[in-house]
């Protein structure tokens, strides 16, 4: 489905010059040490960010090229979830997961379920895959930061795209909790025979459950094959970080210390 | 922190407390011509003869006519007033909501993952500019050319306060639903929302509240133009107060102005009782 030859500028660039081909149906995993682009990766494959540089094609389209209306249908179709899930905490879960929906329908239908929900019973089954559903109609402020990620994730299945492009789905999940949800995923996609990109800081996990693994460090694939050819060396010299352990020498000499950029630890 | 505190305080002075500082004083000096320039002389509120002035003024409102046949009157110039107001703010939001989903910068399709378009940039501007000129020009003056076009009664308030209105509505709906946090609309907008879609599902649930206590705070202020334009012959409370005032009668005017109170209470009444309902 995609095929990406991207490079963006900026004295640092995310993602440099950097080449990934994902056939349809394809389930992947991209991991990767914080700030290694990952994110950025898949903005780029759900034409949600233009590349600088290079080119994205999608179903052999370059997505920037398109009108507005072409544009629209494609994003349509590549349903990407972000890492934080993007639900307005005063929403209720139903609504919340129909949003998924609402690409597909009529801005007459868009009203009418903002009153009464047009198809509930697809938001219940797909709460249901996450066991949710009893939660249907709870709001989202009252969810706990596990409850609010996968009624993001049931928002990507009520959706019927056909690429999924899912930034770090298990944050905020327990191990057993987030090895189900992931089972959930992986099925869904099968079962619609979508393509499947996630973004995993759980490196076990992507090994013994994706076919195919991208270590992705500093805006660089380093290496992009199944798992079984995946080593422990591989693995280590990916995650290899030197700032860890070591305090940098206090220096005043210019005013004050720019901390180290660090994404903020998830807690809800 | 005790061996090297001197090089640590220095470290730690804020870097933004010089700029704050400037533009803090220069604020206040640029305060002080302004103040000169409206004449602002308050000490002439204590000279004898203005507070004897003023006392006699606010004297003559007392007591507060409340005859049936007045209080008739004045419900039913009330009446015309709330319905100039009502009629004028829902006239002004109907044009108001469409002009605030093409201007606001958020809901933008074409600046998703790029820098705007040009073409949608440049229409974004022209709403800009439309709702600027709408609420630039003031009510009264809207009211006194639509005199002229529709004659003397409420429709030249109506119309007045719809166009200002709907500037005013349009540029602090917009500004509302960019303060909201954006990622929920953001995502919807990335997986092939429409604009619409966007705004109902993503903006809304989180902006309603400020949007309805702005709107119906703006049906106050609309109450209020209402009666202003009423001096200049729109009708309701101001006309009749215009006439009250004219024949120096204090206690008509003491009787209108408690029921803008009431009307402004019954304003904050209804605001806090919906946002109670959509928290």
């Amino acid at each position: 489905m995609d095929r990406a030859s991207v490079s963006l500028g900026g004295p640092r660039c995310m993602l440099c010059d950097t080449t990934l081909q994902i056939a349809p149906g394809e389930q992947v995993a991209l991991i990767g040490p914080s700030g290694a682009g990952k994110t950025t990766a898949l903005s780029v494959l759900g034409a949600a960010m233009k590349p600088s540089e290079g080119r994205v094609l999608i179903d052999g389209h370059d997505p920037w090229r398109l009108p507005g209306s072409a544009l629209r249908e494609l994003r349509s179709r590549l349903f990407i979830a972000p890492q934080t899930p993007p639900l307005p905490p005063r929403q209720r879960v139903v609504t919340a997961v129909l949003a998924g929906r609402v690409p597909t329908w009529s801005l007459a239908q868009s009203v009418r379920s903002l009153f009464a929900p047009l198809e509930a019973d697809l938001a219940q089954e797909a709460l249901a895959r996450f066991s949710l559903q009893d939660k249907l109609w709870s709001r989202v402020d009252r969810l706990s930061g596990g409850e609010r990620q996968r009624v993001a994730l049931a928002r990507a299945l009520v959706s019927g795209a056909g690429a999924f492009l899912i930034d770090e789905p298990l944050s905020a999940l327990d191990p057993t909790l987030a090895m189900h949800t992931l089972d959930v995923l992986t099925g869904f996609a099968r079962e619609r025979g979508a393509t499947l990109v996630c973004s995993l800081h759980q490196v076990d996990l992507a090994l013994e459950r994706f076919p195919r693994v991208i270590g992705l460090r500093d805006g660089n694939v380093v290496f992009d094959r199944p798992p079984t050819r995946i080593s422990g060396e591989d693995i280590s010299r990916l995650y290899f970080n030197r700032d860890t352990g070591q305090v940098p020498p206090a220096d005043d000499g210019e005013g004050f210390m720019p901390h180290p950029v660090v994404p903020p630890s998830r807690c809800f | 922190m005790l061996l090297n505190g001197a090089r640590t305080q220095a470290g730690l002075r804020d870097p933004a407390w010089r700029t704050r500082l400037t533009l803090s004083l220069l604020g206040l000096a640029l305060l002080w011509p302004m103040l000169v320039a409206s004449e602002f002389r308050p000490w002439v509120l204590l000279d004898a003869q203005s507070v004897s002035a003023s006392l006699r003024f606010l004297a003559s409102f007392m007591p507060p006519e409340l005859g049936a046949e007045f209080l008739l009157l004045v419900a039913q110039a009330a009446w015309t007033t709330v319905a100039i107001a009502t009629a004028g703010l829902t006239l002004g939001w109907l044009v108001a909501v469409p002009l605030t989903l093409l201007g606001t910068e958020r809901l933008s399709q074409s600046a998703i993952g790029r820098p705007m378009r040009r073409l949608p940039a440049f229409g974004r501007q022209l709403v800009r500019w439309l709702l600027i000129f709408l609420r630039s020009v003031p009510e009264l003056v809207w009211a006194l050319l639509f005199v002229r076009v529709v004659g003397l009664g409420p429709t030249a308030g109506v119309l007045a306060i719809a166009l200002t209105y709907c500037g005013m509505l349009g540029k602090v709906y917009s500004e509302v639903l960019e303060s909201v946090d954006p990622t929920p609309s953001q995502a919807m907008l990335r997986n092939g929302a429409s604009r619409t879609g966007a705004f109902l599902y993503g903006s809304l649930p989180q902006a309603a509240p400020e949007l309805v206590s702005y709107t119906i705070f703006r049906w106050e202020c609309a109450v209020r133009s209402s009666v202003i334009m009423g001096f200049v012959g729109g009708g309701g409370l101001g006309q009749q107060m215009d006439m009250s005032m004219k024949m120096l009668a204090g206690g008509e005017v003491a009787t209108m102005l408690i029921v803008f109170m009431l009307l402004v209470a019954l304003a904050d009444r209804a605001s806090r009782m919906l946002r109670g309902m959509l928290a």
